[in-house]
């Protein structure tokens, strides 16, 4: 198809406009937002599907608002062979036209030509793919739905000698599918009325074999209730001869009792005597019973008086045993007394001599501390006459200090003469004396006087010389007092006290140490009363034997030695305790003994006493049967009555014998199998009249049942179910395998038909992506993959501008391949607005590429994309 | 004398290949035929009815189906003599024989159960079965000792089959047909009435033992149902007219005594037919097309099909549409499919009508592949493939061809 011109009145914005694109080739429709330029499309469709007296909201919405007009859209058309102008008015005076051209001319109005425009259009137009071709805003990143379009198909099919269906053949895979999801699910399974259908089939075959055995059943009663009546009958006339029998055989016997009485009467005398001389016998019994019974009595008795005898010999033998026995106990308990004596002395000996040596070293200690007394009593003294302590000290001290600083001040003040004059007698104060070579100094301190060559020379002091050798003079009085009261002559008389005292108190300290340490740690008043215990219990202690013990009893003896002793003695106690106790144990088991048998003497006397009493007792008795009758009289009772019972057993034998002769007992037995055999026949009847009736009664309840009327119903059910059940399995299979056929089909043919279409793309998409550029085009002929320097992007991972221009190249691709006859052009509605400077460019090559083989309209704002589309028209819309 | 003679009622029956609808007409059906020879027999002016044998299809019938049986009988204007045949045997659970019948069966009717019976002057012997297994010959015992005696006219009411002349027969319960005619020639016996069989049926050289046949057809291999027969047994003295059916012209020697008429009159209204056609060309379906709507009375007639041939996948379509069809406008339709042999062949030509291209139109050639394969092995092996009879096919050629059949409907319908 191919659009050769359009024209547009009053269509929404656009006043009047006629479009006249190139026939093939690529032609720019440029137009600003709101220009219209989406119009152009929506014109075609508009022109192409809706009716010129449509009412639906989007012819409505064509005409321009606020006006009243009449919108046209007119169009020349090549389609395959034919060309044709095809024009439509809405709204205002509706009306279609349509003018053929080519090939022969013809003229249409209204639904006339509206209906043979798609009959051309579907004759030579692939229409479902002039809608998928188109590349719309907003969309423009979905591939084309490309799936086996017939004029693609076709295409293909020309390029790969293979075949693809149609739409046609979609429509029938779909349908087939339709038909295979009416008896399967989607995952192979029967469905729930194919499901259903079998278990109706089984349904109804149970219910088949269910009334089958029913009917089964009822024959089988029937049957039973026939022959049962032929039963009953036989048996009824075989009872009416038994019971004529039975009367007979009565009658007969009726004269045989006569004989058969004499033989009871015999049979009871037989009894009676019988029983008399069981009785004899049992008297005789008893009587010899009674006998034996005290005869073993007696001995009995004599039994237990020598057992008696015994049990006396075997207490004495335990009386001598158990004195024996307290002879040995008594020895071992003095023996045993004896040792633990010797044991405590030992014991004893052992303690004295322990506590003589404590009292030794406690005495020492008690010297020690008695001489640490003394000594600290000396030091205390010698202390207490030493007053000058280290606060005294420091009073003198200070005086001396005082006394010397005044003299100081006093000498400042006085006045010096310097006496010059070698060997010149002065007379001084001190006396008189010669002058030495070197000067001398005089100080002229008050009172001071001198002599020389007669001259005296006398110092009269100042008033502040007075003041100061007088405060000398107080100072040396305080000095001269505070030391005569401490008893010494001066500061060194005073330090050397001071020292001599701390000297004393260190004595002391060092004296009341030695106190301490001599008490030891001990209780003085109690180590010195335990010292006088001692003492006051040993007498004088033996002349030359100071140091030896009060406990030493002959001869010195050590620990060593004590202990042993003391281990020895420990022993031989032990080893007499042990004998005293078991001597002990055997004479209380010798009491024990004693003691069982005098209580087994004291049973076998009682023994003998019960054994002779109850000898006595039955002896009694045996006396007093006898006082009754005697031994021999009982015999004879038992003789007689043996006799009597013998002649009535003869008696009885012979009656007998008259009642076999008579035949009486035959005559009974044949009454009693004929008695039987009516009852017997009775008892079968009544059998047989009951399982009649049940049998009747089962069959008045099973009669009218209609059982095999439902049989035959249910046997007709299952036939009916069976016959629907495998034409539906055979519908399915039909179904499913023309199902498979078609998908396996399409399949093989879709993976043929996608080769050449990769090929196509890859053509116009090498000016875009590079030479090397390799797309993967999947079975619903979308591209799948882009390979570029061997880096595989699948589509959907592919930049957004990328996805566009392989949009645009997949279209351009079909277009190209169904550019023959029943090709359509392609649409672009301002597209590759995401494509950069370089691609943009390679779009319009392959834009030019796929322009040089089919028709291509292009409607954009930016005309500037596409400047580099070589051989494009550029067409300018306008309002 | 006329009386009428009918046997093989099987009331109560059902048969599996009928929808229950059509199994609900044909029931109303035996009901319909027993009032209608009733009207036979009041029109024909005849003084009894009897029915040899199997009145019910069995004992063991529904309580609605007695009372249903009885109602009709009500209708019919003469007395009735019901015969108990194979079908429903006067053993102890006899229909005949039970509370429910004796209650509901109206005074005209009468059991035969083997003892003579006096009617409009006829002498009535019946052989009534009494178990399903008798173990003697029925109608012999009912006339042993039997001797021609003046004015009295007998006839014999039984059930079961005839033994053929010289044939042996391996049951005991088989009827001697040689004794029967002897006796018919002593004058002992001037009928016998039979059933069982459900075609009527002359049986013999005497003109004077007959099958009556079903009232009402019971299935496709019966020839001649349908009827009652009305016999004329003509008055004492009075000779047969020459119109006589069944008369049998060589027994010179037998007393004189009136001929035999015997009249088939149609009362069933069902038609059970069985066909076979050979379908190959649109000519055979064409055929087949107006055999199947020229069919009178659709409703309550049965058809037993057999189909064979090779048709395209059009004509197997159309053929397809037809039995549909008829399926829903007939009593019952039964696709004979044990001689059914109806191949589906899908030639280059066929799929070409098709209009496919592309893949479907291959997926149509395999499937057609497919279809032919056991043939064309059968072929290739030297078998006789392609001709007419049974073809060799497997379970995937039938698929195979019932998906070319399912390709060519979808492919129809646009």
């Amino acid at each position: 198809m191919r659009i050769l011109r359009l024209r547009l009145q009053s269509f929404r914005g656009v006043v009047d406009h006629e479009v006249v694109p190139s026939p093939s080739g690529v032609t720019v429709l440029v137009g600003e937002n709101e220009v219209g330029k989406t119009s152009v499309v929506d014109a075609l469709d508009l022109l192409l599907d809706e009716y010129d007296d449509s009412r639906k909201r989007l012819v409505r919405q064509t005409q321009p608002v606020g006006q009243d007009v009449a919108t046209v859209v007119e169009a020349e058309i090549r389609a395959g062979r034919h060309r044709f102008t095809y024009r439509k008015q809405w709204h205002r005076q509706p009306s279609t036209r349509l003018v053929v051209h080519e090939p022969a001319p013809e003229q249409l109005a209204g639904r006339e030509a509206h209906a043979r425009v798609l009959e051309v259009l579907a004759e030579e137009v692939d229409l479902p793919l002039w809608r998928a071709l188109r590349l719309q805003q907003g969309v423009g990143l979905e591939q084309a739905e490309l799936d086996a379009r017939s004029s693609l198909a076709q295409a293909l099919d020309a390029t790969v000698a293979e075949s693809v269906g149609g739409e046609r053949e979609e429509t029938l895979v779909a349908r087939a599918e339709a038909e295979h999801l009416r008896y399967s699910t989607p995952t192979g399974a029967v469905r729930v009325e194919g499901r259903q259908l079998l278990a109706d089939v089984e349904a109804a075959q149970a219910r088949v074999v269910a009334l089958e055995r029913e009917v089964a059943e009822v024959d089988r009663v029937v049957d039973r209730l026939d022959r049962a009546r032929e039963d009953a009958t036989a048996e009824r006339s075989a009872g009416a001869r038994d019971a004529a029998d039975l009367r007979a055989a009565q009658e007969r016997l009726l004269a045989l009792r006569l004989v058969r009485r004499t033989a009871e009467v015999a049979a009871a005398d037989l009894a009676s005597a019988t029983a008399q001389s069981a009785t004899a016998q049992q008297g005789l019994a008893e009587r010899s019973a009674l006998r034996r019974r005290v005869q073993e009595l007696v001995e009995a008795a004599q039994e237990r008086a020598t057992a008696l005898v015994v049990a006396e010999g075997a207490l004495a033998g335990a009386q001598e045993r158990l004195e024996t026995a307290g002879a040995a106990a008594e020895a071992a308990a003095v023996g045993a007394g004896r040792r633990r004596t010797e044991r405590d002395a030992v014991v004893r000996a052992a303690g004295e001599r322990a506590e003589e040596v404590a009292v030794e070293r406690l005495r020492g200690v008690l010297a020690a501390h008695d001489q640490a007394v003394v000594v600290v009593a000396a030091a205390e003294a010698d202390l207490a006459v030493r007053h000058v302590d280290e606060a005294a000290l420091a009073d003198v001290e200070e005086l001396h200090r005082a006394w010397v600083e005044a003299r100081g001040r006093a000498g400042a003040s006085a006045p010096v003469l310097v006496l010059r004059g070698a060997g010149v007698v002065v007379t001084t104060a001190d006396g008189e004396r010669e002058l030495g070579p070197d000067p001398e100094e005089v100080r002229l301190s008050g009172g001071t006087w001198f002599e020389v060559g007669g001259l005296r020379v006398e110092a009269r002091p100042t008033g502040e010389q007075e003041r100061a050798e007088s405060s000398a003079r107080r100072a040396a009085d305080a000095l001269a007092g505070r030391c005569a009261a401490l008893g010494v002559p001066d500061l060194a008389g005073a330090a050397a006290a001071a020292h001599a005292r701390r000297t004393a108190v260190a004595a002391l300290d060092a004296a009341q140490g030695d106190l301490r340490r001599a008490a030891a740690g001990e209780d003085l008043g109690a180590a010195r009363r335990r010292v006088a215990r001692w003492d006051a219990a040993r007498p004088t202690p033996p002349p030359g034997g100071g140091s030896a013990g009060p406990g030493d009893t002959g001869g010195p003896d050590d620990a060593g030695t004590l202990d042993l002793r003391q281990a020895e003695s420990e022993a031989a106690l032990s080893r007499a305790a042990a004998e005293e106790t078991r001597t002990a144990a055997r004479l209380e088991a010798a009491a024990a003994a004693l003691e069982d048998h005098r209580r087994r003497v004291a049973e076998a006397r009682a023994d003998v006493e019960a054994a002779a009493a109850r000898a006595d007792l039955l002896a009694a008795d045996l006396a007093s049967a006898r006082s009754g009758s005697g031994d021999d009289a009982l015999g004879q009772v038992a003789e007689t009555a043996l006799a009597l019972r013998e002649a009535a057993q003869e008696r009885l034998a012979t009656a007998e014998a008259a009642v076999r002769d008579a035949g009486v007992e035959d005559a009974e037995a044949d009454l009693a199998v004929l008695r039987d055999r009516v009852d017997d026949g009775r008892k079968r009847l009544r059998g047989l009249e009951d399982e009649v009736g049940a049998l009747a009664a089962v069959l008045d309840d099973r009669g009218g049942a209609g059982t095999v009327e439902q049989l035959a119903q249910a046997r007709a059910d299952h036939d009916r179910l069976s016959r629907e059940l495998a034409a539906r399995e055979r519908r399915a299979s039909a179904a499913r395998t023309l199902h498979e056929a078609l998908q396996e089909a399409r399949a093989r043919a879709h993976a043929a038909y996608v080769q050449p279409l990769r090929a196509e793309v890859e053509r116009l998409a090498a000016p875009v992506f590079g030479a090397d550029v390799r797309v993967e085009v999947g079975p619903d002929l979308r591209v799948v993959s882009r390979t570029l320097d061997g880096v595989t992007v699948p589509y959907d991972q592919l930049s957004t501008g990328a996805r566009e221009q392989l949009a645009l190249l997949g279209r351009l691709a079909c277009a190209v391949l169904v550019s023959g006859g029943a090709g359509v052009p392609v649409l672009v509605d301002d597209a590759l607005g995401w494509s950069d400077e370089r691609r943009l460019d390679g779009m319009a090559r392959a834009l030019s590429l796929a322009g040089a083989s089919c028709q291509v309209l292009v409607l954009t704002c930016v005309p500037e994309r596409y400047r580099k589309v070589t051989g494009a028209t550029t067409v300018r819309l306008r309002a | 004398m006329r009386f009428l003679h009918t046997a093989d009622w099987q009331l109560g029956m059902t048969r599996h290949y009928l929808s229950p609808d059509a199994q609900a007409r044909s029931t109303e059906a035996r009901f319909e035929a027993v009032r209608a020879l009733g009207r036979v027999a009041e029109q024909h002016g005849c003084a009894f009815v009897v029915v040899a044998g199997d009145v019910f299809e069995t004992n063991q019938v529904g309580r609605d189906v007695v009372a249903r049986t009885c109602e009709a009988l009500a209708e019919v204007p003469v007395p009735v003599l019901l015969l108990a045949g194979n079908h429903d045997p006067l053993d102890a659970g006899s229909v005949m024989t039970s509370e429910r019948f004796r209650r509901l069966a109206p005074e005209h009717v009468h059991v035969l159960d083997g003892t003579p019976v006096e009617v409009a002057g006829v002498q009535v012997l019946s052989a009534p079965w009494r178990s399903k297994r008798p173990v003697e010959d029925l109608a012999a015992r009912a006339c042993a000792d039997l001797a021609a005696e003046p004015h009295v006219r007998r006839v014999l009411v039984a059930h079961g089959a005839v033994q053929s002349y010289g044939a042996a027969a391996p049951d005991p319960a088989v009827m001697d047909l040689a004794a029967l005619e002897r006796l018919l020639d002593d004058g002992a016996l001037d009928l016998v009435c039979l059933g069982d069989r459900h075609s009527t049926t002359d049986v013999g050289r005497t003109g004077r033992v007959w099958y009556a046949g079903a009232p009402e057809p019971t299935d496709h291999d019966e020839e001649d149902p349908g009827n009652v027969l009305v016999v004329d047994l003509g008055e004492p003295g009075e000779p047969g007219g020459p119109a006589a059916i069944g008369r049998h012209p060589g027994d010179a020697g037998a007393p004189a005594r009136p001929d035999v008429v015997v009249t088939r009159v149609p009362v069933g209204r069902w038609r059970f037919r069985r066909l076979r056609m050979e379908l190959d060309t649109d000519e055979d379906v064409d055929a087949l097309e107006a055999l199947l709507s020229d069919l009178p009375d659709k409703s309550r007639t049965a058809l037993k099909l057999g189909v064979v041939g090779s048709l395209s996948l059009a004509q197997k379509a159309r053929v397809d549409v037809l039995l549909e069809h008829a399926g829903d406008l007939l009593g019952a339709l039964q696709v004979w499919e044990r001689r059914s042999d109806l191949v589906v062949r899908a030639d280059a030509g066929d799929l070409d009508a098709l209009g496919l291209s592309g893949f479907a139109l291959e997926a149509a050639e395999g499937l057609a592949r497919r279809a032919q394969a056991p043939v064309t092995a059968d072929l290739l092996a030297g078998g006789p493939a392609g001709e007419r009879g049974r073809l060799p096919s497997t379970p995937d050629a039938v698929a195979a061809q019932d998906a070319l059949s399912l390709l060519h409907r979808l492919a129809a319908a646009g």
